[in-house]
């Protein structure tokens, strides 16, 4: 599900809750030397926004999860250095990972409008539904949908062509996100392309991706799954578990396993060793579920309570 | 592994069984032995295959040694007839042995070879049982190459059960379907936590069971002695493999768990059943 920020409530994000996307370490136990900070910050600025052209228009790809002062600045870097090029045109926004807030919105489309003449055709999540972002074109997203593509990630399938019979389905209606509640919205964290393992993964295999990996199955000792974001495993974990990893701090990623009783645990550059890998009978059957995350520089495993990864995750 | 070929015979083509475990030492050879002894007691037409090429021991199970002459390695090269390779087993007429080659190595064969050789007996045989070398190199690619199903012999080690995960899941990336053999165990043990009891191993591997042996010493003098333990009907690990036999040929004979532990095997004694 995506949330669209078209609508006119009030998004409860906190910009600086979530550390600078950060370009893909080069592995765990770099140094962090000011120096390479620095020049990773700087890296991660020119990849904060990238442009191209589509049957529509000029679409701005903007990584929402980017402090908002420092997404101010690289807009206006960006487009300084394209200011011929764009001057009089008019761009959407896309948003990756995150949605902003409106402030944000409305400040980026002052900005353009006062200081390059470009105004703001649309602005949306990345994955949200319709080319044509539903609102602004005042197209229904979902004339011509089959029910089927709505369900599936709402990523791809969007655009499918759809058979007649359904076409009037979802006349008349609006984007799927306009659908989610006020209220649901402030809970919405947009994951691109998670990795979902259909199965058990045994001893020697690995599963590595930089988004966020949903296992429905086992994760057995010998087996690895490696993710730039959450890791959720639906049944056992015996192996190890590697969440936040292109992220020294870890990016406040969480490992949530049914039964945890991994070999190692690791978060960003934090790693823990399992309590039981040597002793079969301190891994007992049915485990409750419970969730790791990184607390100072140690990985906290604690009982799952449903309140609580939320409530971390905006403090 | 199903009914079809309990009606001994007249079926097409023999069924390929690959005997495989990750670790070695954990059972696959005594295993292929006893097993292949038991389906041929019932009266199936077995040959067993050792492609341990380099490190040989299935003959000695069956107390064959000294009768080799040719070897799969000969068979795979064309070097002499399928037929002029197997041996007939002392206890059985239906019982044959492939044995592997003692002085070349692993590679000296690829999978193309060995499913050459084992086209060639599969029109003979019921069940063409292949013992797989410990590893997961060319040795256990060879041995699973033409194979329809396996078996994975695990005991209730971690380390054991780690490597059979590992196998199970490389076999599944052949689309090859593997059932398990817990070898080995000790209920008292079990019972009294000091070792993985078989529902735990079900747990962590989740494949289907198709026999649990007993530790049995009366295994070791069985193989030292050249006869499988399944001609001795007093041995536990005998009576087990015999019903693996039954499982593998279609019987639905219940693999018994052992977890409620002492009350299993009292009531077992009280019924007179052996568990």
């Amino acid at each position: 599900m995506t949330g669209s920020f078209n609508d006119d409530d009030n998004l409860g994000f906190e910009a600086d809750t979530i550390p600078p996307h950060g370009e893909r370490l080069q592995g765990l136990g770099i140094s962090t030397s000011p120096s390479k900070i620095e020049e990773q910050e700087g890296e991660t600025r020119s990849s904060v926004i990238t442009a191209r052209g589509t049957a529509d228009g000029l679409v701005l790809r903007i990584d929402g999860r980017v402090q908002e002062q420092d997404l101010t600045v690289a807009v206006r870097d960006f487009l300084e250095s394209r200011r011929s090029f764009l001057q009089g045109n008019d761009v959407a926004f896309e948003w990756v990972g995150r949605k902003p807030s409106d402030e944000l919105v409305h400040e980026l489309t002052t900005l353009l409008a006062s200081e390059f003449k470009v105004s703001v055709r649309s602005s949306k999540l990345k994955g949200a539904a319709g080319k044509p972002a539903a609102t602004e074109s005042g197209i229904s997203a979902f004339s011509g949908q089959t029910l089927n593509s709505q369900r599936q990630s709402s990523q791809t399938r969007v655009a499918a062509p759809a058979p007649e019979r359904n076409v009037s389905l979802f006349d008349g209606m609006d984007s799927i996100e306009s659908r989610t509640s006020v209220a649901a919205n402030s809970m919405l964290w947009d994951e691109p392309d998670t990795r979902i393992v259909y199965g058990t993964l045994r001893s020697g295999q690995k599963v590595e991706t930089e988004h966020s990996i949903v296992v429905f199955g086992d994760v057995n000792s010998g087996a690895e799954v490696i993710a730039g974001g959450d890791i959720v495993i639906l049944g056992t974990l015996r192996g190890i578990a590697h969440a936040g990893a292109y992220d020294e701090s870890g990016g406040g990623r969480v490992i949530f396993s049914l039964n945890l009783q991994p070999t190692q645990l690791r978060i960003g550059l934090v790693i823990s060793r399992g309590s039981g890998s040597d002793n079969f009978e301190s891994t007992p059957r049915g485990g409750i579920p419970e969730i790791a995350r990184v607390e100072g520089n140690l990985i906290v495993v604690e009982p799952y309570q449903s309140r609580t990864v939320w409530a971390r995750r905006r403090e | 592994m199903n009914t079809r070929r309990d009606n001994a015979g007249k079926k097409d083509l023999g069924e390929v069984i690959v005997i495989t475990s990750g670790k070695g030492g954990v059972g696959k050879t005594t295993t292929t032995a006893s097993l292949g002894a038991a389906l041929a007691l019932r009266g199936q037409r077995v040959l067993v295959v050792d492609a341990d090429i380099g490190l040989r021991n299935l003959d000695m199970m069956l107390g064959l040694e000294n009768r080799i002459v040719f070897n799969v390695v000969d068979v795979a090269k064309k070097i002499c007839k399928p037929a002029q390779a197997i041996i007939k087993s002392k206890k059985s007429n239906n019982l044959y042995l492939l044995p592997a080659s003692q002085t070349d190595d692993k590679d000296v064969v690829d999978e193309a070879e060995i499913r050459y050789v084992l086209e060639q007996f599969r029109r003979e045989f019921h069940y063409v049982l292949v013992d797989s070398p410990a590893g997961i190199e060319q040795g256990f690619r060879n041995a699973c190459a033409g194979a329809e199903s396996a078996i994975v012999v695990t005991t209730p080690e971690v380390s054991a059960i780690r490597d059979a995960d590992r196998v199970v899941g490389l076999l599944s990336s052949k689309g090859i379907e593997a059932k398990l053999i817990i070898n080995r165990i000790d209920f008292e043990m079990v019972r009294r936590g000091d070792m993985l009891s078989v529902r735990d191993v079900q747990d962590i591997l989740g494949i289907e069971i198709i026999g649990v042996v007993e530790r049995d010493d009366q295994i070791i003098s069985a193989a030292n002695c050249g006869e499988p333990v399944v001609y001795n009907q007093k041995s536990k690990a005998g009576q087990a493999f015999t019903r693996i036999a039954a499982r593998v040929c279609g019987e639905q004979i219940p693999v018994p768990s052992f977890d409620t532990g002492s009350l299993w095997s009292r009531i077992g004694r009280k019924l007179g059943v052996n568990a």
